[in-house]
């Protein structure tokens, strides 16, 4: 069984083919294609729909051409479509969604409108073979602490306001940092020559946590900072991350303790981030824990979690009729009716 | 307040390759409701193989917003048969 996985709900545009091997139990998975094309605006400035939209309609016909000549994949070869139904930005979304529902219209193939955090999700526990871990699901987008549990991925902490990773794409635009790779990338790299530990805001609700205070505190407090010569680029860098990424380390923590898990599983973007790999390794193994995080390919939006997540929802008989392949901002992780776990 | 007329008009008459695409743009397209439809209003239709799409808004700038954003939607569609459309022969 193969399925065609399209993402696009922020700047990073994904198509992904997979192969599921139904003759062995279980079935043997293998990645035919995952390629990606990212928009990056210019040091200084975020990602508008409007514009990422655009990007995602200039390219895709492109990638997915490339994603089949790679996996070397004829239409009649694909079982299944499936595309990001959200959560995420509206026109982008759309954009890539009309691609898939003219593809299976063209070519006679079932839709399958996918969960974007169910997708990271299903990925993490594809390559790294985690059991039921605490899944800490972080991006640009999202900051969600995760337990699977009866038929559905509870949210057991999330952001209160915005996501980690937005916190720290909009200081890097404050620094002019560039945008690509990532803005989060170029802080991970310049927090590495930081020494000095600016005392920052800390702001952890119970199970929640929130970024906006302390965004707004290093935004108006950077320039003075920096001019007085005081703290370095780096400096600020190093102590942003210090401080959101110990946020989450608490509230990661704080969510194992209540179920009693040994495992965690760090996906989306700001999984890649080494220190925040560090620092989780450092609270679980005093728990006598393990962290199970996946390298870029996988923890940055891609098209292949889609079509993981896709296929295993329609290996239960799932699939999205024409007229719900519409696409929605908000969609919550734990609406998702999880029937491939137990 | 009294719902606004809808009082700004444009008609769109666009010619695919075949009624069978024509139908496929139109189901592909339909699937996206009015955001507004209290003062924006998108109506789809296909006469063999023209793509018929029907605006009616209340304001001239909502009339240009609608228009451009579903033209890029067709567009869209449009170049994904050209790309992609196995009928006729190509894989």
């Amino acid at each position: 069984m193969i399925a065609l996985g399209l993402e696009g709900s922020a700047n990073k545009l994904g198509v992904g083919l997979i192969r599921h091997d139904m003759t062995t139990t279980p079935p043997t998975v293998t990645i035919l294609a995952n390629l990606r094309h990212t928009y990056h605006p210019p040091p200084g400035e975020g990602f508008l729909p409007k514009d990422t939209a655009q990007h995602h309609r200039s390219h895709i016909l492109q990638l997915v051409k490339d994603a089949m000549a790679e996996g070397n994949i004829t239409p009649k070869d694909i079982s299944v479509i499936c595309f990001t139904k959200g959560p995420g930005m509206g026109g982008p979304l759309t954009s890539v969604a009309t691609v898939a529902r003219t593809l299976a219209l063209m070519w006679n193939k079932e839709l399958v409108g996918v969960n974007h955090c169910v997708g990271h999700i299903e990925m993490g526990r594809q390559i790294t073979g985690a059991e039921n871990p605490v899944v800490l699901y972080v991006s640009g987008g999202n900051t969600q602490v995760i337990a699977y549990a009866e038929k559905r991925y509870r949210i057991f902490g999330e952001a209160l306001d915005i996501a980690v990773g937005n916190c720290l794409d909009r200081f890097a635009r404050v620094l002019n940092l560039p945008n690509d790779p990532a803005p989060g990338y170029n802080i991970e790299q310049l927090a590495k020559q930081g020494t000095k530990l600016l005392d920052l805001p800390y702001t952890v609700k119970g199970m929640d946590v929130s970024f906006s205070g302390v965004l707004t505190y290093i935004e108006t407090n950077a320039p003075a900072l920096l001019a007085s010569g005081e703290y370095t680029a780096a400096d600020l860098c190093f102590s942003l991350q210090e401080t959101v990424f110990a946020m989450l380390v608490e509230t990661t923590e704080r969510a194992m303790a209540h179920i009693g898990s040994k495992e965690v599983l760090i996906v989306g973007g700001v999984g890649c981030n080494k220190r925040l790999q560090e620092m989780m390794d450092q609270m679980a193994s005093q728990r006598d824990g393990k962290v199970f995080a996946t390298d870029e390919r996988f923890c940055i939006d891609n098209g292949i979690m889609i079509a993981q997540a896709g296929i295993l929802a329609y290996q239960t008989g799932y699939t999205t009729p024409l007229e719900k392949t519409w696409c929605t901002q908000r969609f919550r992780t734990d609406e998702v009716f999880v029937a491939w776990r137990e | 307040m009294a719902t606004p007329a809808l009082n700004e008009r444009l008609t769109l008459q666009i010619p695919l390759p075949s009624p069978r695409l024509a139908k496929i743009a139109a189901d592909v397209l339909d699937v996206d409701k009015d955001l507004k439809p209290e003062v924006s209003r998108r109506l789809i239709s296909t006469q063999d193989n023209i793509l018929t799409l029907d605006f009616q808004t209340s304001t001239l700038k909502l009339l240009r917003t609608v228009v451009n954003s579903s033209l890029e939607m067709v567009q869209m569609v449009v170049s994904t048969m050209a790309s992609f459309d196995t009928e006729s022969g190509e894989p």
